[in-house]
């Protein structure tokens, strides 16, 4: 078997348009995900039912619904309520929302850990609830976050892989429309692998500097 | 009886000095507990307490483990809301407000600047362990009293040096020996300027020799005329500083008097029994 590296090559931009798909993809999974999964987690810890059951019962539906239906839901399901989006937005959203569901435990996990002792001094102090989240409890979680939230991460990375069944040109769905009309797949799916490995160490490498930086400062 | 200032002899510090000053003069009721109930799921911790505590006074609160003690000083600050009762302080009814016909609970914010006023610390220290001593101590001042970075930074090592531990300013937490964690926890407390501290078993977690160091810290603010109510195993301590001693048992306040006569002269079998229980424990040690 010869490795033929012309042919990849030659589909060099498409490979590097899926490419930058796909770091989108994951980039915007990630902030939507961070952002209403800490919002998410805060609401199920607190005392009122509220939030605490409406969070409880939105992480237990999804992450308990396999993501594929969630995204066929999404681009084939809602445009039977007349809600038709674009293949990248309903990838977009069916994995924002089963990100969210998983970092929401990550987070909600760190802020288990933290000692009720610091809740109970932060308000015998009279400090308000934001304030207490923002300056006490959040710079204690971060640290203890730093390694499951990088881990889900990665799985998120890789987990937009399968956007390419809803017809998304991520780096999967072009490396799988390639492999189909050029019958040289170790060639792509090497190229798609590495480029996979390459963003993932990328993530392996915040982690180093997130534990360095968060957890020394910390005193962890 | 009050000893004076400071842990290691340095300068008192201004602010508390001249608050010392000012206040000392009078002493009409300063906390007051009228017919306080408490229960936590059916059980009454607290019985009908009532007392009443003068500006600049010093009360100890002394009884067996589950007497009721800790939630008393709770329901003082509210971090625990009476079920029956008043607390009243300086003149005001704060575990209540009325709006028409209606009792309610205080609000939030009514909660916030009442634990401004009245400082807790706590057996477990529960320092911020991501901050250093000082940020610890400036922490409150800017959430609560919206103080500027430099002014509570000032404001803080004026109290850091007071409890004794100018030179630990930039320590954190996990560096400091518990008696030293135990002085900032105090200085963080003292760092809302209150009116009223409150002490609940601060030594308890403490190895015997750190005792000491926090101890001097709490005759320094009982010698400048802060209102302390102090709940505590350390019955000669207790003896020393307070004006008057309270003894609970099973949520209610059985005995109270001078320290002399409560320490030295129990009246009630119940207290005279308690203080054998320690004096043998002590014996021990």
């Amino acid at each position: 078997m010869n490795f033929d590296l012309a042919i990849v090559e030659e589909n060099a931009g498409q490979i590097w348009r899926g490419f930058l798909a796909t770091i989108g993809l994951s980039v915007v999974i990630l902030l939507v995900g961070t952002a209403l999964g800490t919002g998410i987690a805060f609401a199920r810890e607190s005392c009122n039912r509220f939030l605490s059951l409406p969070a409880a019962a939105f992480v237990n539906l999804f992450r308990a619904t396999p993501a594929l239906v969630v995204l066929y839901f999404t681009f084939y399901a809602f445009p039977q309520f007349g809600v038709r989006m674009t293949p990248i937005a309903a990838a977009t959203v069916g994995l924002a929302t089963i990100g969210t569901a998983y970092l929401s435990e990550d987070i909600r996990g760190s802020l288990r850990a933290i000692d009720p002792g610091q809740w109970r001094a932060a308000n015998a102090l009279g400090m308000p609830y934001w304030w207490t989240v923002r300056r006490i409890v959040l710079p204690q979680m971060i640290p203890i976050a730093v390694a499951p939230y990088i881990t889900r991460a990665m799985l998120i990375v890789k987990s937009t892989s399968i956007a390419g069944i809803v017809a998304v040109s991520d780096l999967t769905g072009v490396t799988s429309g390639l492999v189909s009309l050029t019958y040289r797949a170790v060639e792509f799916l090497t190229v798609a692998a590495t480029l996979y490995l390459l963003l993932n160490t990328v993530l392996s490498i915040l982690q180093i500097w997130a534990e360095r930086r968060f957890v020394l400062r910390s005193g962890h | 009886m009050k000893a004076p200032v400071d842990a290691r002899g340095a300068d008192p510090p201004t602010a508390l000095s001249e608050r010392s000053q000012d206040e000392a003069a009078p002493k009409a009721p300063h906390v007051a507990l009228n017919g306080v109930w408490k229960s936590f799921k059916g059980t009454a911790v607290l019985r009908n307490v009532t007392l009443n505590v003068r500006s600049g006074e010093v009360v100890s609160i002394i009884g067996a483990s589950g007497s009721g003690k800790s939630t008393l000083l709770k329901c003082v600050n509210l971090l625990e809301l009476p079920d029956q009762g008043t607390v009243t302080i300086g003149g005001r009814i704060v575990n209540q407000r009325r709006r028409g016909g209606a009792v309610l609970p205080p609000r939030e914010r009514e909660l916030r600047a009442l634990r401004a006023k009245v400082g807790i610390v706590f057996q477990h220290f529960n320092l911020f362990p991501h901050m250093t001593a000082l940020a610890n101590v400036m922490e409150a001042p800017r959430a609560v009293l919206k103080m500027g970075r430099s002014e509570a930074a000032d404001w803080a090592r004026e109290l850091l040096s007071m409890v004794g531990l100018a030179d630990r300013a930039d320590y954190r937490p996990a560096a400091l020996s518990g008696g030293q964690q135990q002085r900032v926890a105090i200085a963080r407390a003292l760092a809302l300027k209150p009116e009223v501290m409150l002490f609940d078993e601060v030594t308890s977690a403490l190895d015997p020799e750190l005792v000491d160091e926090v101890l001097r810290v709490m005759r320094g603010l009982a010698g400048k005329g802060m209102t302390m109510l102090v709940v505590t195993h350390e019955i000669a301590f207790a003896e020393e500083v307070s004006e008057r001693v309270v003894f609970m048992d099973e949520g209610a306040i059985v005995e109270e008097g001078a320290p002399r006569d409560v320490i030295r002269n129990p009246q009630r079998a119940r207290t005279q029994a308690f203080l054998q229980r320690i004096i043998r424990a002590r014996a021990a040690l």
